[in-house]
């Protein structure tokens, strides 16, 4: 029994060992360039992300000035599980934010949110 | 201007600059947008106090522009948009509305006429109201209804043409009365008041916005294209002509186009949810003139 | 430098490997005894009638949320779709359905339940001096 927690912690920190030289080649995002595009489209998506609506993209016409331009973001967000978490429901991080729970309302599905997050981490 | 196609080439010792302004925009607009008061006050602010400090909100949002400037919605701080709607007004599609909502309005009902509740049809000025007797709050439309049962006749649909052809006519002929609405001082009007309020900062639909998350916290910034407009100048201009219905309509129409567009079900027009939300958005629209109807996108 | 790619796949395989022991140990058991009851009292049951529970369970739940005054138009949207697919005989669409309504139904119960208190928040607060003012009842 004494040995689980042990055993649990290897396979966490070789896990990590294994992916961490693979996430230092390729700072940016590792997702497939059609993954990427499908990611851009939900996006763009009026009836999706809809991030225009707030946030100038590159490459997107007549964006909002209501949330921050999403440039850099790889840089922003060193660890993605806090951009997926934030587009999860940005209300954790900060209760007075009008940013849409996608994930929490379910207004993106889980693929899609992952889709959302490679294309925007390509950013 | 600040372009993204222009930044997206930039070594990295700039990229970390753009990533801190990034980051300080972010904590600006992360910041409580409404401070909290310093001192402990009422856990529920007075009508009189509301008013104040919604007038104060605008007021530090948009240096320059008068509170009473907001009665043209985004017009008043959006310049460019703005020229372009005067331009319209010089053949104002809502004539025709006005015009079919006289004739209506000289056309007798049963024995009496609507003369004979509106006088001379200005008089929107006085609605909303709280009516103590039924204890609910009287919209013109519901006074509209109201007036043709007196006379024995069938109540208009609120969904229907006749009503709003009517209410664009007495919008009409009020021009230019200022919003005066009593301030609740009766327990049932101020729960009525408190309702609306309650309506309009709560956040609903799959969206989870609130009608102020856009029209208080946001005003002024742009959605896409729009600029948002302050909730002040919300109820002056109705019944509106808005280019994308082609026609005129409600302002409880609007009301349940805003909701639908955040994902939350809307409410019936004229139901008691949306009467209250009328009461208390024009309430804290007193001192603005009235500007019914006029053309919206 | 060279290294590094091949010490990455080796790393890879061995955490694979190990992989099955980590997820086992994370499993938590008692919910798969859940499981496994749940599967056996729902096969006896007809598609049919799994539906029409998931269908009702959507309702009660969608009701609630219109009684709160926060109904969301998609959760009316799936529930119309529930409803169609039931008729047309088409269960698997029913449930799924219904399933998806019933959890939007239940996210707008929860926004519904925050409301009762964050509303304040998001309306601008008055001048300090209003704490003369008269205390002002709420409608619930």
């Amino acid at each position: 029994m004494k040995s689980r927690p042990n055993l649990l912690i290897t396979c966490v920190a070789l896990m990590a060992a294994a992916i961490t030289p693979v996430l230092g080649d390729t700072p940016k995002s590792v997702a497939a360039p059609s993954d990427l595009e499908r990611g851009k489209a939900i996006a763009f998506n009026r009836n999706k992300g809809n991030c225009l609506a707030c946030h100038a993209i590159d490459g997107g016409e007549l964006p909002g000035n209501s949330g921050p331009p999403l440039l850099q973001m790889a840089l922003r967000f060193p660890d993605r599980a806090v951009l997926r978490a934030q587009i999860w429901d940005a209300t954790v991080r900060n209760p007075n934010t009008v940013m849409p729970p996608y994930g929490k309302h379910k207004i993106l599905n889980n693929d899609e949110l992952d889709l959302v997050v490679d294309y925007l981490l390509s950013l | 201007m600040f372009t993204l196609s222009a930044l997206s080439n930039l070594s990295r010792p700039v990229s970390i600059i753009g990533g801190i302004i990034v980051f300080s925009y972010v904590a600006i607009i992360s910041a409580p947008v409404f401070a909290e008061p310093t001192t402990p006050g009422p856990i529920v602010a007075s009508p009189s106090a509301d008013r104040q400090a919604i007038r104060a909100h605008y007021e530090r949002r948009f240096p320059g522009i008068p509170v009473e400037a907001h009665k043209d919605g985004a017009y008043a701080i959006d310049k460019k948009a703005g020229e372009q709607w005067l331009e319209l007004e010089d053949f104002p599609p809502y004539e025709i509305a006005v015009d079919e909502g006289e004739d209506l309005f000289n056309t007798p009902i049963g024995d009496g006429t609507y003369s004979d509740c509106f006088g001379d049809g200005a008089v929107k000025g006085q609605y909303p109201y709280f009516d103590e007797d039924r204890s609910e709050v009287v919209t013109l439309e519901l006074a509209i209804n109201d007036c043709r049962s007196k006379f024995g006749q069938p109540t208009l649909d609120y969904k229907g043409a006749e009503i709003v052809r009517l209410s664009a006519y007495i919008a009409f002929v009020s021009r230019d009365q200022i919003i005066n609405v009593a301030e609740p001082s009766s327990q049932a009007a101020l729960l009525a008041y408190n309702d609306g309020k309650r309506f309009y900062s709560s956040r609903r639909g799959q969206l989870n916005f609130a009608c102020s998350s856009c029209h208080v916290q946001l005003a002024g910034n742009r959605l896409r294209a729009e600029k948002l407009s302050a909730s002040v100048g919300h109820v002056t201009h109705f019944p509106v002509y808005r280019l994308k219905w082609q026609d005129v309509g409600s302002l409880h129409r609007r009301f349940a186009r805003c909701n639908q567009q955040v994902g939350a079900e809307p409410f019936a027009r004229q139901s008691p949810e949306y009467r209250n939300l009328e009461y208390f958005l024009t309430y804290i629209s007193n001192g603005l003139p009235l500007n019914g109807p006029a053309i919206r996108k | 430098m060279n290294i590094l790619p091949k010490l990455s796949i080796a790393l890879i395989l061995m955490s694979s490997l190990l992989l099955p022991a980590c997820s086992e140990q994370g499993a938590d058991r008692s919910s798969e005894v859940d499981k496994r009851s749940d599967t056996d009292k729902n096969s006896n049951k007809e598609p049919a009638t799994l539906a029409e529970n998931a269908l009702a369970q959507a309702w009660d739940n969608y009701n609630a949320s219109e009684q709160a005054g926060f109904a969301w138009v998609n959760a009316k949207v799936a529930l119309n779709t529930a409803t169609w697919a039931l008729s047309e005989g088409d269960f698997e669409t029913a449930i799924a359905e219904a399933n998806q309504a019933n959890s939007l139904a239940e996210s707008s119960l929860a926004q519904a339940a925050a409301a009762q208190n964050d509303w304040r928040k998001h309306f601008p607060k008055a001048p300090a001096k209003a704490s003369s003012a008269p205390n002002v009842p709420e409608a619930n």
